[in-house]
């Protein structure tokens, strides 16, 4: 078999074919493994401008180095969050479900225009919505959207954003139904079977994932296009946040899910053992399911028109979101340290030398795992109702989230690039050294980062701005000094985007490099305790499909309703606040 | 030959910034307030230079011995 | 469903942690009296305040011996009052809302924090124990110039104290509940 080379992404060619071998996923799947390669390729050039402009933030906000105008500040903000929490995040998903659902169901999608639909419906979207937010930049362009990737109202942008946004949204539907058809064709031929495990992942996930987005779906679609088109008054500007948030906590289980897909199918095997419990394994991804998306709320701790009693709620259901997290932990450790004892490693500590750590993709996940229990705690404090009052929209907010969806979503996605990219192009990572110490640049980076963001955040210091301080009152830091902290983001922040150019290089030098991929033949190993020494009923999708809805139900169907019953829909007084471009890019060299 | 190799010494070296920073935060509960964070540095980057001459030199001690 | 020992260990060490964090926090909502923010401000016009009794005048008013309300607007890019002065050992009810888009209002180093919503009111309460100045930072991103929305809290000696308007009010129009206990209390 041979694939056409007419495009540059189209890598899944070595010069020498012979050499990868016919059950090898690229051999097996060509329009599959194209498809996750175009998948990545969004992702990683959303990571490299949303990286860059990261810095560039890490920089300004500190005064360290200057080279935009603090008006603009906001429209790189946005740019950041968009493309690095939106698409860099999703594409990847895409990317990767698509090469996990194929591989375990042993079929690829029925029809691949629907693929190919599906992945041009994102792309269209994340041209109009990018472009729309990058033309803020532009003077000549009367287009912008500087409203940041929460867009509340009534702050504006223009109508290309939220059109751009709905049809991302409605890509990721229709690659949902495409996982969902694949499935049921498998079905069809395996009528008896458990459905395999990372199919069972890809499914809940999606399941989850639909729920969560009608909050946003209808957020954007009813209010805000309308609106920004001019047709239709203000919505009520609590409606549209409480219908964010709906969305807006799932959707960080959504970056999520593809790295849990990967510690607990593939990281067992790269530590040499196998996965230790593959119907605990179900029951996480279940409880995801279940509990991601009736918290939102917790996101609106602070929020005046919600009674306590829903924020009492909110709050209940969030704690109970960290078992399926707290389980993870233990299944992770566990089947690492099966594996590293099948390498021979011995003693209650010593198994940790008999693992391979010199394998970027093992220890860029391991890595990514051991900052998520540390932003797992940062969480706790976030998700305390109370105490959160002390950190609400302070840079700790940011300091959490770069150790969860910054580290351990985007590294864990980084490291699983350094083995899946070899998987889908055909060709032998560049290298390995410097894929290790790109991942623990990362880490060291983002330590420093990160700390000292939680630091920050505990003296008073906002998130979301761009000025180091006011003129009216200095902060105080509760350990060392403020400037010392400024001085550690900025710090953070630059090994971090060192580490992201040397991860792009490598994996650019990868999708070039003539020798081909080893190790293309071993398949993923069965789990220690099989599906078998499960439940069936742990397999009843549409089960738990109908307890997540109920579950939604009485937690949102109060809280929207007495904010419809005080407000309204569109309640008076509220007039579009458009971010229009102050149309300069002040670059000072 | 060093006992750890360069892997084994990126790592380690890694394991110690977390330890270096949250050092002078650690020292505030035994009542040391003001233990900056520089020497804080100053003093782990101490540590990884004794793991490293460790690393290094203890080997050559033991090879001595006979092993 | 074979569950492995160490695996229901942690189960339980897991459900005893939750369980620990919702307790302590029901302990922090009933047992400490901790308010959060809530329904309890109501709604505005918020393009309509200049008509509206109390914010068409921001400011503070004595509504009892040591309890006093503030009455705040924000809007794109400042507060007013600003600053916003109280007396040291007073119950202060802040009463905020906005003008134009969401903005925050955050005593900085405290745990006073509210989100401001066009179109509702937040209602927060906040003890004021000794004198001093607190920076108050708006923490949601509100426009081009969100990095310059900052006011202050000054806590004066009760001596110093003055209401500077016809803002004095009597006790009798305490509106909903100024009885409520702290929030945050003014120290950092
Ligand atoms: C080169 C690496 C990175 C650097 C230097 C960096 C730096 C920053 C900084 C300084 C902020 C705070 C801005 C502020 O609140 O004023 C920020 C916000 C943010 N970052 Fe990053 N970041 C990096 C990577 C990432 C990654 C990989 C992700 C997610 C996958 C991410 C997601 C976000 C999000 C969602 C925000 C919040 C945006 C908002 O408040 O609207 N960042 N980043
Ligand atoms: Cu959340
Ligand atoms: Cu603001």
């Amino acid at each position: 078999m041979s694939t056409p080379t007419e495009s540059i992404l189209n890598i899944g060619r070595t010069d020498d074919e012979t050499a990868l071998p016919a059950e090898s996923f690229i051999v097996k799947y060509p329009t599959v493994a194209r498809v996750v390669r175009v998948c990545f390729a969004y992702a990683f050039v959303a990571l490299a401008v949303g990286g860059l402009f990261g810095v560039i933030q890490a920089l300004h906000r500190t005064n360290v180095i200057r080279v935009i105008d603090s008006a603009d500040y906001y429209t790189l903000l946005t740019a950041h969050g968009v493309f690095l929490a939106i698409v860099f995040t999703i594409f990847f998903l895409a990317g990767v479900f698509a090469w996990a659902n194929t591989r375990s169901l042993e079929r690829p999608p029925l029809n691949p225009r629907f693929t190919w639909l599906w992945v041009g419906t994102m792309s269209a979207g994340t041209l109009l919505s990018g472009g729309s937010i990058l033309a803020g930049l532009v003077a000549e362009i009367d287009v912008s959207a500087d409203v940041l990737f929460t867009f509340y109202a009534p702050l504006q942008a223009h109508p290309l954003f939220y059109i751009g946004l709905a049809l991302f949204v409605v890509g990721t539907w229709l690659a949902g139904i495409d996982w969902f058809r694949q499935y049921l064709d498998w079905r069809a031929d395996n009528p008896d079977e458990r459905i395999p495990l990372q199919s069972f992942m890809v499914l809940t996930t999606m399941l989850m994932w639909y729920l969560s987005t009608l909050g946003v779906a209808i957020e954007v679609v009813v209010f805000l296009i309308p609106w920004s088109l001019g047709l239709m008054p203000a919505p009520t500007p609590l409606l549209t946040r409480t219908l964010f948030w709906f969305f807006g906590h799932p959707v960080v289980y959504f970056w999520l899910m593809p790295a849990y897909l990967m510690w607990y199918t593939v990281l067992p095997k790269l530590s040499g053992g196998r996965l230790f419990s593959d119907p605990l394994a179900r029951v996480v991804f279940v409880l995801f399911l279940l509990l991601s998306t009736p918290v939102g709320i917790h996101h609106q701790y602070l929020d005046p028109g919600i009674a306590e009693g829903f924020k009492f709620i909110a709050m209940t259901n969030t704690m109970f979101l960290l078992l399926p997290s707290l389980l993870t932990a233990f299944t992770v450790v566990a089947s690492v340290e099966h594996g590293a004892r099948q390498n021979g490693g011995e003693g209650y500590f010593g198994w940790l030398t008999a693992l391979p750590w010199r394998d970027p993709a093992f220890t860029g996940m391991m890595l990514a795992g051991l900052m998520f229990a540390a932003g797992g705690f940062s969480g706790m404090v976030n998700a305390g109702m109370n105490i959160n009052y002390l950190v609400h929209n302070t840079i700790w907010v940011p300091g959490h989230f770069h150790l969860t969806v910054g580290t351990a979503v985007a590294l864990t996605f980084m490291a699983a690039a350094y083995w899946l990219v070899p998987r889908v192009t055909g060709r032998a990572l560049y290298s390995r050294p410097i894929g290790l110490f790109q991942v623990v640049l990362w880490f060291i980076g983002m330590t420093f980062m990160s700390a000292a963001m939680h630091r920050g955040g505990l003296a008073g210091i906002p998130r979301r701005t761009a000025e180091p301080e006011y003129s009216k009152f200095t902060f105080e830091a509760v350990v060392g000094t403020i400037s010392s902290l400024r001085l550690q983001i900025a710090f953070g922040g630059v090994l971090l985007f060192v580490s992201l150019v040397i991860f792009l290089a490598n994996i650019a030098l990868t999708a070039a490099n003539n020798e081909p991929a080893t190790g293309l033949k071993t398949d993923l190993p069965p789990a220690l305790s099989g599906p078998e020494q499960s439940p069936q009923v742990l397999d009843e999708l549409k089960l738990w499909a109908i307890i997540a809805i109920v579950l939604v139900i009485l937690a949102y169907s109060l809280p929207l309703w007495s904010i419809i019953n005080g407000a309204g829909f569109y309640q008076d007084g509220i007039t579009a606040s458009p971010q229009v471009v102050q149309p300069v890019l002040e670059v000072l060299i | 030959m060093s006992r750890l190799s360069p892997a084994a010494l990126l790592l380690i070296g890694a394991a110690l910034v977390p330890i270096a920073i949250e050092f002078p935060v650690i020292l505030t509960f035994v009542g040391i307030r003001n233990f900056s964070f520089g020497l804080s540095f100053a003093l782990f980057g101490l540590v990884f230079l004794a793991i490293l001459v460790w690393s290094e030199v203890a080997d050559v001690i033991g090879s001595s011995a006979g092993s | 469903m074979h569950v492995h020992n160490y695996e229901k260990l942690w189960l339980l060490a897991s459900l005893a942690l939750i369980v620990g964090f919702i307790s302590t926090i029901v302990y922090g909502a009933v047992g400490a009296g901790v308010v959060m923010v809530n329904d309890e401000g109501g709604q505005v016009n918020a393009s309509g305040l200049s008509e509206h009794p109390e914010f068409n005048d921001p400011g503070v008013r004595k509504v009892g011996p040591n309890e006093y309300e503030a009455y705040v607007v924000a809007q794109q890019f400042a507060f007013s009052p600003d600053p916003i002065e109280v007396p040291a050992n007073s119950t202060v009810t802040f009463y905020v809302t906005s003008r134009d888009v969401v903005h925050g209002f955050e005593v900085a180093g405290t745990n006073a924090n509210a989100m401001v919503v066009p179109g509702e009111v937040s209602k927060m309460t906040v003890e004021f124990n000794e004198t001093d100045e607190y920076g108050v930072v708006c923490n949601e991103y509100c426009g081009q110039a969100h990095h310059d929305m900052a006011g202050e809290v000054i806590v004066k000696e009760p001596g110093n104290f003055t209401l500077d308007d016809a803002g004095e009010s009597t006790t009798a129009q305490a509106t909903n509940g100024t009885d409520e206990t702290a929030n945050g209390t003014g120290e950092s």
